[in-house]
């Protein structure tokens, strides 16, 4: 299985894609651009040799990293959805390839004419590199994390490629590289080290050029460390996730992909909690004052935030396809499955999450009892408010389980846009009612959205009880779908009307 | 050598394939035959595991399709009607891809690839680009492609679309020598004519049901209660002819016109024989006197409930 290039879906990317004409063709056209590169610096510096040569690296290496990822993701972001189109998928599917050995032959074989370019145009940015002062180790280091980029950018748009139904390129290569470059501002924030998530952090750091930033020192569960290694380990480990989803799913038919297992979405939520801890800079809450400064119930208030879209992200990765929940329901009411099943509705996984993300943050305030006392970190309201997002996110989870169920073409995005209208609807009301005053906003908001709560400072059932009917309302809206859902599912199925 | 039990799928509200129930024997050329929508394509993807069934399971050389996919595999070949190739591939590359994605031996691959683009024709175009191949030549090298790894199972789902009549005579040959060295053929069809002279046993879905399954002769004959029969004669013998066979009393439904008649016949083939050398003995100078088979045809305008819009 390591042996990569010996994968049959590796050899057939080598055979297409380097064929003796296109593979010369590259070749020059990497080394006209090294000269163009090279002859633009030259323009632009020939005073000092060591500043040119500076230039001409930083600018190849540059071109390198934006031409591997750009390619990879969009190699990689149709990999499948393009077969699919073409119908080729069918017949992959069923040869003796496990899903692990068609994932490793794509990862590696589809952005192939990249890994050829810049093999091409390594002697050059190796050299200019040396000669510009650089390190071994550095250019080692850099080269390091070009292939370690070029793998997770690729793993990620194959998973996109394996969600899609249809393909495109440069939207699906945007959809990877723009989020990431995003967390490049996070390096002046409490969680220095999530910027690594982006690579620019760690280039600058490898070549040091980042000195002139305000970025903080990466932290892992207090211990200062690089962005180097912050990098490394945040790929390595959403890599892994995202390795187990294409697993479970690569040779699945586009409406039966459910990214995660039931067991594997509380695992997650756990495993995203540890991360936002883990790279949290506890310096930030010591600090007497400043931007930084970062208090225990703020903390506890970005945790139950982020846990909130947390839930709705799990449970559109666990949403159940139509078929498998009619089964269930046949089988639950046969008493075969119970209500917890792995394919029965997602809610009461979302449930657990938010127990294991509380629980967490329980666990956070109690490993930093030393600076701050449980008080500090008004554990209650975090956990009132963790509730209404959990309610509000199993709502909104079931609404979207109950579009997959009826007969809609692409539910997903269909009742994710019925739910932005929902909410852009309230915020409207909210914003009408402002005209009659201030606290009639509020009171739409804590009525229909989570938000009202999240903005209210003293959360009670005396202290704000519109938060608490808003929560009952939503309580009924969850059982309606539910009612609604069930009534779906349990309708007979019809034969099929045939045509000579 | 296939074995479906209880198959079912549903799609939305609507039962494509309805709790499916059959057992195709080793060395079998099965038609699937039925009208568009029928489920025969469902019941295919289900068989060769590019469909999770909603219930129920499929065997294949006792193998669970669905639950140990990659083992089942080695022992199905899959071909469906509308399907491209790697266009960028060369003819012989794509067969080695799927020899080696087939997980064959290394060193069988080769001289596999070159036997099957000979069982296929395609000698010439071995080192040509597929994107350059006519859509039959294309065809063909899906069937190659189905059969490189020597499957024990083939699933066909219209596989002679798209092909002249040259290569369907060519792919009726293939299968036949498949069937000979023990190959379990599944084919699906709505062209009847296509299945004809080769299926040993057919299944006649309608509606997601199967409504008849079995060997061909078996069906024909739970089907027809009398033969029917065709004699010709030299000579203004029909009057002694229609006399002699009214006083049978197993033969019915005369018409005769000119030299030649037609009639249904109740009894064996001995007693056929028989009425026969009757003919023959009263002076009627037979040059003809033979069953007429029933093609699958025939057979499935009888069986089928018309139950189509």
């Amino acid at each position: 299985m390591l042996k990569f290039w010996r994968n049959p879906e590796f050899v057939r990317y080598a055979r297409a894609e380097l064929r003796a004409p296109r593979a010369i063709t590259a070749g020059l056209l990497a080394l006209v651009v090294c000269a163009l590169v090279g002859l633009s610096s030259w323009a632009a510096e020939h005073e000092k040799i060591q500043m040119f040569f500076k230039l001409f690296h930083g600018w190849l290496t540059g071109l390198q990293f934006v031409f591997a990822a750009f390619w990879s993701a969009s190699t990689c972001g149709q990999a499948i959805s393009r077969e699919r189109e073409l119908k080729t998928f069918d017949f992959l599917r069923t040869t003796r390839l496990t899903p692990t050995e068609i994932m490793i032959g794509k990862v590696t074989g589809a952005p192939i004419l990249a890994y050829f370019v810049v093999a091409c145009t390594l002697p050059v940015s190796l050299l200019t590199g040396i000669w510009a002062g650089n390190s071994p180790l550095a250019l080692l280091a850099v080269y390091v994390l070009l292939v370690v980029l070029m793998l997770f950018v690729s793993v990620v748009g194959l998973t996109i490629s394996m969600v899609l139904e249809k393909s495109s390129t440069a939207v699906g290569a945007l959809l990877i590289l723009l989020p990431m470059t995003a967390f490049y501002s996070l390096g002046a924030t409490q969680f220095p080290g999530l910027a690594g998530i982006s690579i620019l952090p760690s280039i600058m750091e490898v070549y040091g050029v980042g000195d002139a930033t305000d970025f903080h020192i990466p932290t892992i569960f207090g211990l200062e460390t690089s962005y180097f290694i912050a990098t490394l380990l945040l790929y390595a480990a959403l890599g892994a996730w995202l390795v187990v989803m294409l697993r479970r799913n690569l040779k699945k038919d586009a409406d039966q992909v459910r990214l995660l297992s039931r067991w594997g979405a509380v695992g997650f939520a756990a495993f995203l909690n540890v991360l936002f801890y883990a790279f949290l800079d506890p310096k930030m809450m010591s600090l007497s004052s400043g931007y930084d400064k970062i208090q225990p119930q703020g903390l506890a208030i970005v945790a139950v935030v982020l846990n909130g879209l947390l839930f709705l992200l799990l449970g559109i990765a666990t949403l159940t396809p139509q078929e498998r929940l009619k089964v269930w329901w046949r089988r639950r009411a046969a008493r075969e499955e119970g209500y917890f099943s792995e394919f029965g509705l997602p809610w009461p996984w979302l449930v657990a999450a938010a127990l294991v993300a509380y629980g967490m943050l329980v666990a956070e305030a109690a490993g930093l009892a030393a600076s701050f006392s449980l008080k500090d970190w008004q554990l209650g309201r975090a956990g009132y408010l963790m509730l209404v997002l959990l309610v509000f996110s199993i709502r909104d989870v079931l609404f979207l389980q109950w579009c997959a169920v009826t007969k809609m073409k692409r539910p997903l995005l269909k009742g994710l846009l019925y739910l932005s209208l929902y909410y852009i609807a309230s915020t409207v009301i909210a914003a009408v009612a402002e005209v009659a005053g201030n606290k009639f906003a509020e009171k739409v908001f804590q009525l229909t959205t989570p938000f009202g709560a999240l903005f209210t400072d003293n959360l009670g059932l005396r202290a704000s009880p519109l938060v608490f009917v808003g929560l009952l309302l939503q309580l009924g809206a969850v059982f309606l779908v539910l009612r609604a859902i069930h009534d779906r599912i349990s309708r007979p199925a019809q034969a099929a009307v045939v045509s000579p | 050598m296939i074995r479906c039990e209880k198959l079912r799928k549903e799609f939305d509200d609507l039962v494509a394939v309805e709790d499916l129930g059959i057992a195709i024997p080793a060395g079998e050329i099965y038609g699937l035959i039925g009208p568009n929508g029928a489920g025969k394509t469902t019941t295919i993807r289900m068989a060769c595991g590019l469909l999770d069934p909603t219930m129920g399971r499929v065997f294949v050389n006792d193998v669970d399709v669905h639950s140990d996919p990659e083992r089942a595999q080695a022992f199905i070949g899959y071909l469906s009607d509308f399907f491209s190739v790697y266009e960028d591939l060369k003819v012989w590359e794509y067969l080695d891809y799927f020899a080696h994605a087939y997980k064959m031996p290394e060193g069988e691959i080769a001289k596999r690839i070159d036997q099957v683009i000979e069982e296929v024709r395609l000698e010439v175009k071995r080192d040509e680009m597929i994107k350059g191949l006519s859509r039959g030549m294309k065809q063909r090298l899906g069937i190659a492609r189905a059969v490189i790894h020597r499957p024990k199972v083939l699933l066909l789902d219209e596989p002679a679309s798209g092909l002249d009549p040259k290569a369907r005579l060519d792919l009726r040959n293939l299968l036949r020598s498949l069937r000979d060295e023990g190959t379990t053929i599944l084919i699906s069809s709505h062209i009847l004519t296509e299945l004809e002279g080769f299926c040993t046993s057919i299944g006649l879905m309608e509606k997601g049901v199967m409504v008849r399954s079995g060997k061909l002769e078996e069906i024909v004959a739970a089907e027809s209660q009398h033969r029917v029969v065709r004699l010709a004669w030299l000579g203004d013998a029909a009057a002694q002819v229609r006399s002699q066979l009214a006083r049978d009393e197993k033969v019915s439904g005369l018409m005769l016109s000119g030299e030649e008649g037609v009639f249904k016949f109740a009894g064996s083939e001995d007693e056929m024989a028989a009425l026969l050398a009757g003919l023959i003995a009263g002076g009627v100078r037979v040059v003809s006197f033979s069953e007429v088979k029933q093609t699958v045809e025939d057979l499935y305008m009888k069986l089928s409930r018309h139950e189509v819009m």
